[in-house]
């Protein structure tokens, strides 16, 4: 807040006793710009903070959509998601995806970014290709995949003539959708990558190859290094999107067989809106929002300590 | 079918992030704002010819909706019918309960018949005015008793039977014939009792060369209709006639189970296919609701359509209705709702379009006409309307509905081969005791 004091030195007429308080604070940032962002800030309050707050609101009473026959009942709610064993269910498969998808992605997207950065001739086809499923909406992606995992007729069944049981059985249906999405998702990580690989001055490639220091090691004291802070990127922004995973696993198997790739989101979705209880899935909501928030603090925790580390 | 499409991956933007958890409730008053916009506050204003319909047929019954529609309008041109097709499912039912709520509803909606005793009649709907039905030509003596009585609450009609749309077997001619499986008139023969449908698909099988049947046991859906018809066939009901206890009998509830489970585990049914794809490409029969007449008829397919085959002794096929019903509104009445009332008639009445779409009217003297009785195949299964096994009338039945989903998924289960048919009998007792335990949202109430 301090920036946004006015410099002294400017005021023509005596200072004015200082306000305090939340009024004088807007006041001062009214004077120095803050009509301009004000549209931003109405929208903010009104599509964030708002909902933000009616839907804690809405987590403490027991509450349908059509907002009648509403009950407070404080932390009953989350009281009933501790004892919810459908609940930690669909969270562990959010988890076990998310775990799965994360390293894979990061792993793929750099390996087709060194591909592409590498290759000589058509540079342009490998980017567009490896980024173009990346633009799919999802509901193509899930009838691709479906008619590609399809038991009887499907297109990798016909190819391998063998009947494996894609969506049929709960760990091969996780990896199913595993799968699927790394094809749909690769291409944004990879574009961080092939950045980052460009970025790299070159150097440093010409001097280590003086040195003597043969791909491998260059790879590894080099290229690694120097791409840290991207990966880094990658596996938070990954974490993140992963645990709110839903559209691909709901339109192409419908969180199925047994509920055994069912995603939170899909549960607090068919609490809300198929049960009618809103205050119910606002409180589910809210704890993962605090799951995602406390991935996010953890990231940045890790973040500083290791710049810490390294400033020692 | 339309679903909700939330794209949830990379790159994760604050207002993607948003948009979900809106999608999790925590948006929902912002949902409940934008939705209060849509009501139809203008229609009640000006008096009575313009009337706002919400609707959820957004597949090939659609069109033919959308053509009824224009029918209407030309015969009435001083009624104005404005319609709006919303998607299938949770978001409609969500969005009429919240107009209703709000009092400010549309004049005309559409349900179907298993939410009816969820949708808190009296507060979220209207009754009908059965006396300016009446007047438009539509009485209870032109439809079969029990729709009409099921759609009646506390002695007040609720929703006005449009259709039945019926669980359904098509039989591919193609596949059929050479098995001798069709009667003289080209239609499949009469098949009777387990043994017989079995002995029927290993025909199939035979002339094929593949799974003979297209019925999707993955889907906890589908698994629900299947259960509901085959065991309405066993001559018992899930729940008591009030919809407060469970009525199951577990040894015929298990029979049926393993009869499901069996098509899977001896590949007469291959899980997880997607059906049309299956029928188009040469399959035998497939199991599923009347509407993918329109689908099989465009692609061309010779085809035929009856209701289940009677397996368990008593005939009956699982069946849902299309009902019209009035949203709560404030002050309904006037000309706007005098304007309803003709519209829902006429709608009924004129449902011989309808029935193109492949639904059965509910509209008697329409199952009688002749241009009905001529349409192939829908004429093969107007009988279900006789044997329709409905939802259990509970608040969490019908269709796209709680039951469906967490009953569904241990039918599923038990089809799928993961649980045995004991298991999956005392998991859908289980399932069926917590949702009776659980309040019902919209619960007792009066109109607000």
């Amino acid at each position: 807040m301090t920036a946004l004091a006015p410099p002294p030195a400017r005021s023509a007429a005596p200072a004015p006793a200082p306000e305090r308080g939340a009024r004088a604070r807007l006041g001062r940032l009214f004077q120095h710009g803050g009509w301009f962002v004000a549209p931003f800030l109405v929208f903010y309050g009104l599509f964030l903070l708002w909902p933000l707050v009616s839907g804690l609101w809405y987590s403490l009473n027991e509450t349908n959509l059509a907002g009648i026959n509403t009950e407070f009942i404080g932390l009953g709610n989350y009281r009933e998601a501790l004892g919810d064993d459908q609940l930690w269910d669909s969270l562990g498969n959010t988890l076990k995806f998310t775990a799965m998808i994360t390293p894979l992605i990061v792993v793929v997207a750099f390996f087709l970014a060194l591909l592409a950065h590498s290759i000589k001739r058509g540079k342009w086809f490998w980017r567009l290709a490896f980024f173009a499923p990346f633009l799919l909406p999802s509901a193509v992606l899930a009838d691709l995949w479906r008619w590609l995992y399809e038991p009887d007729f499907g297109l990798i069944n016909n190819a391998i003539d063998r009947r494996v049981p894609w969506l049929l059985e709960g760990d091969w249906a996780m990896f199913s959708m595993v799968l699927a999405t790394l094809w749909w998702t690769v291409g944004f990580s990879f574009l961080l990558y092939l950045a980052a690989l460009q970025s790299i001055p070159g150097h440093l490639y010409e001097a280590a190859a003086l040195d003597g220091a043969g791909p491998w090691r260059r790879m590894r004291h080099i290229t690694v290094p120097m791409v840290r802070n991207i990966t880094g990127l990658i596996v938070v922004l990954q974490i993140l999107a992963s645990l709110q995973v839903f559209d691909q696993i709901f339109l192409i198997n419908e969180g199925g067989p047994n509920n055994e790739t069912r995603p939170v989101v899909q549960y607090i979705i068919q609490q809300g809106f198929t049960g009618y209880r809103i205050g119910y899935a606002s409180a589910l909501s809210y704890i993962v929002f605090v799951l995602i928030v406390a991935v996010t603090l953890a990231r940045l925790w890790l973040v500083r300590n290791r710049s810490e580390g390294n400033a020692v | 079918m339309t679903h909700v499409s939330l794209r949830s991956l990379p790159p994760p933007e604050p207002s993607r992030r948003g948009l979900l958890r809106g999608a999790a409730g925590l948006g929902a008053a912002a949902a409940l704002g934008s939705t209060a916009a849509c009501g139809s506050a203008a229609s009640l204003a000006d008096g009575g010819n313009r009337i706002q319909f919400w609707n959820l047929f957004s597949g090939g019954d659609g069109a033919h909706m959308r053509a009824l529609l224009d029918r209407f309008r030309t015969e009435f041109p001083a009624i104005q019918v404005e319609d709006t097709t919303l998607a299938w499912g949770d978001r409609y039912y969500t969005k009429l309960a919240m107009a209703g709520a709000g009092g400010r509803a549309p004049d005309v909606g559409v349900l179907h018949l298993g939410r009816l005793a969820g949708f808190a009649p009296g507060r979220l709907l209207d009754p009908i005015d059965t006396g300016l039905l009446a007047a438009e030509g539509v009485r209870r003596g032109d439809f079969n008793p029990a729709l009409w009585d099921r759609a009646t609450i506390g002695g007040e009609l609720y929703g006005l039977p449009l259709d039945i749309h019926p669980s359904t077997l098509f039989y591919n001619r193609a596949a059929c014939e050479p098995a001798g499986l069709l009667g003289p008139d080209g239609r499949l023969a009469r098949i009777e009792g387990t043994g017989q449908f079995l002995d029927a698909l290993d025909a199939v099988r035979e002339v094929i060369g593949r799974s003979p049947l297209g019925w999707n046991a993955l889907m906890p859906g589908e698994c629900w209709w299947t259960f509901v018809g085959l065991y309405a066939q066993t001559g018992g009901t899930i729940l008591t006639e009030d919809g407060t206890g469970i009525a199951l009998d577990d040894d015929r509830a298990e029979e049926v189970l393993a009869f499901m489970a069996r098509l899977v585990a001896d590949e007469y049914a291959i899980p997880g296919q997607d059906l049309v794809g299956y029928f188009v490409n040469g399959g035998g029969f497939v199991l599923f609701g009347n509407w993918l007449v329109v689908d099989f008829a465009n692609a061309g397919i010779d085809f035929g359509a009856q209701p289940y085959p009677t397996l368990f002794g008593t005939p009956a096929t699982q069946a849902e209705a299309h009902i019209l019903v009035l949203p709560h509104q404030e002050g309904r009445g006037g000309g706007a709702n005098e304007a309803a009332h003709r519209l829902i008639a006429w709608l009924v009445r004129n449902s011989l379009a309808w029935a193109e779409a492949s639904h059965v009217p509910a509209y008697l003297p329409v199952l009688d006409d002749p241009a009905y009785l001529a349409m192939e195949p829908q004429s093969e299964y107007r009988g279900a309307m006789d044997i329709a096994a409905f939802d259990p009338p509970a608040w969490f039945c019908g269709t796209s509905s709680r039951v469906q989903n967490e009953v569904g998924v241990h039918l599923s289960a038990a089809a799928m081969g993961s649980l045995t048919p004991g298991e999956g009998v005392r998991a859908i007792r289980s399932t069926l005791r917590d949702l009776l335990d659980t309040r019902d949202p919209f619960g007792e109430g009066t109109a607000s």
